[in-house]
């Protein structure tokens, strides 16, 4: 794992549990995660994953348990607490806005403003060459500029904008909910990539998708949730992709496994 | 070239207005287009493009205001015994503060209390044509004679360089400022994205409720405030003050390119939109055409500037998938 000597986790989420009326979602899950650490959430429909993330970016409030960010006690009421934060979200399915531009959806609601008279405007030209550093660091590399209109961009490209946008406002943790859906492979490939470029900048990733074998070469660890519960957590190599597929498929950890973490 | 085309919104706007010169200055024989057929054109495209302007920004954050009519006509109506009981200047910030109050009446039913932007504005719409009467008692209401003099209600509703109405200059400038507004302020921004997409929006830290809540306020204001300026010009205030201003101003935006869905406007557009109406207006009336036609034809170039808008818009979209396969 390269965490750079960082031996404190950035995030922990200790014993947090939710409820929904009479439906426990979570039941006491432990997580963490260090910086510069890609660590993969997986677990079927259901398993608790979305919850847990939703409570990490302030949507959702614990029944109980505390979350810890560098090590102190912090209540994330809010999703734009959890930004404020430095936790950024990017999902598959929003997050940028089809009708504006580049350079606008990336500035959206931090735009840098110059003061003309008594009157606070955008500062269009930092927006545009700042956009231009996101995009040229996101590796895109072809018709993409600060003004071109989002709805003219490829899925790749999309998630391409959004992770660069994370890394330009220097999210210290970014959760990736199903980040390659619908995208072609080369475009998924391009995702692995920021993915790591992430790494490199030190920021925590929590990677969520049902794509398993993705999660396994990306990861440097995965936790399996199951029915509201930590079923296990398992560092790069420890187990094999067909025994996390096992694991995952019977809700449980094969007897042999166990043994084999026994005797470790 | 298309992706370039299609920023310009208003690109339908210009071709409509042209192709109106030429068929009613041929048609008339050049009657319509003398000076003074102009000046009152653009006096009726000022009076709607003001209030469009305000109609603009709220169908940008995906809301409909179907109540400016009604303000333009309320505040334009109360603005006569306001200043009779007042004075010019307090009858005018109280006249123009009624709008203000009417656009948070609209925002706080459909931000807070989550009534669909259609129904709240048409509940709005009647209530406040309901106070119209109530306040002409069914006439027509003159400002005072003694204040008709008065400078502020030359500024607002006079004549400047040889019989162009004032409202036109202000019309120009409120065009300015929402141009500016809309483009280059972080305020603008956060319109354009809350109409896109309200989730999106919310995820980046903009509240779709704050930036509606000040659309339907600013929305407000400029129906009022083309409503006293109307008042100021014809110095009366009748009960007819208005009405059908709501289907216009729609009609309006959406000829200048603005998309009924949210997200997609232009202020510059829908102030073609209003000269195109106005337009027609004259053009019938030229004609000899009764002017109840006029709400006929707003009616059916609604429909078609959707229709040719959203067309346009498909056909765009076509065109680059294409090109990227």
């Amino acid at each position: 794992m390269s965490n750079k000597g960082n031996d404190k986790p950035l995030v922990k989420m200790v014993d947090i549990e939710k409820r929904f009326g009479s439906v426990q979602a979570l039941k006491g899950v432990d997580f963490e995660v260090y910086p510069g650490e890609v660590v993969g959430l997986v677990g079927d429909n259901g398993a608790g994953k979305s919850t847990l993330m939703r409570i990490l970016t302030g949507i959702y409030h614990p029944s109980r348990g505390d979350i810890y960010f560098r090590g102190e006690k912090v209540l994330i009421d809010s999703p734009k607490k959890a930004r404020d934060m430095g936790i950024e979200v990017v999902h598959q399915g929003f997050g940028l806005l089809d009708s504006m531009t580049v350079a606008r959806n990336v500035f959206l609601a931090s735009e840098p403003l110059i003061k003309v008279g008594p009157v606070k405007l955008l500062d269009m030209e930092k927006m545009n060459m700042e956009t231009r550093k996101v995009i040229e660091h996101a590796g895109i590399r072809t018709g993409v500029e600060p003004d071109s209109i989002v709805q003219y961009l490829s899925g790749g490209q999309r998630q391409a904008v959004k992770i660069g946008r994370a890394i330009y406002f220097k999210a210290e943790v970014v959760i990736l909910d199903e980040p390659t859906i619908a995208l072609s492979i080369r475009e998924k490939d391009h995702v692995g990539e920021l993915v790591n470029d992430l790494r490199k900048h030190n920021v925590a990733v929590i990677y969520i998708s049902h794509d398993l074998e993705e999660v396994y070469e990306l990861a440097d660890k995965i936790t399996i949730l199951d029915v509201g519960e930590k079923l296990a957590e398992y560092k790069r190599g420890e187990v094999s992709l067909e025994v996390l597929y096992d694991i995952i498929r019977e809700g449980r950890i094969p007897p042999d496994i166990k043994q084999q973490n026994k005797k470790e | 070239m298309l992706k370039y085309l299609s920023k310009f919104l208003w690109l339908g706007a210009i071709v409509g207005i042209l192709l109106l010169i030429i068929i009613f200055g041929v048609a008339s024989g050049g009657r319509w287009l003398n000076v003074l057929n102009l000046q009152v054109v653009t006096r009726t495209a000022a009076q709607l493009g003001i209030v469009a302007i305000g109609q603009t920004l709220v169908l940008i954050t995906g809301r409909f205001d179907l109540s400016v009519g009604s303000i333009f006509g309320v505040c334009g109506v109360v603005f006569v015994p306001l200043v009779a009981a007042f004075g010019i200047w307090p009858g005018f910030i109280l006249a123009l503060l009624c709008g203000g109050a009417i656009g948070l009446l609209n925002g706080t039913l459909t931000e807070k209390l989550r009534v669909p932007s259609l129904i709240a504005t048409l509940g709005n719409l009647w209530i406040f044509r309901g106070l119209v009467f109530y306040i002409t008692g069914g006439f027509a209401n003159a400002i005072p004679r003694d204040l008709r003099d008065h400078y502020l209600i030359t500024i607002l509703g006079g004549k400047f360089a040889g019989g162009w109405n004032n409202l036109i200059f202000w019309w120009i400038i409120i065009t300015a400022v929402m141009i500016l507004v809309l483009n280059r302020t972080k305020f603008g921004n956060a319109a354009f994205a809350v109409g896109t997409d309200e989730r999106s929006a919310l995820s980046r830290g903009v509240s779709p409720a704050t930036v509606r809540m000040a659309a339907f306020i600013i929305c407000g204001f400029l129906a009022a405030f083309s409503g006293i300026g109307t008042v100021a010009d014809m110095k009366t205030g009748s009960t007819t003050l208005g009405q059908s201003m709501e289907l216009e101003s729609i009609a309006g935006s959406v000829i200048g390119g603005t998309s009924l869905l949210g997200g997609v406007g232009s202020i510059f557009g829908a102030g073609l939109g209003a000269l195109l109406l106005s337009f027609i207006r004259s053009g019938l009336i030229l004609a000899g055409a009764p002017p109840y036609w006029f709400v006929s034809f707003v009616g059916v170039v609604l429909i078609g500037a959707v229709l040719f808008n959203t067309k346009m818009r498909e056909h765009i979209l076509k065109r680059i998938e294409r090109s990227a396969l």
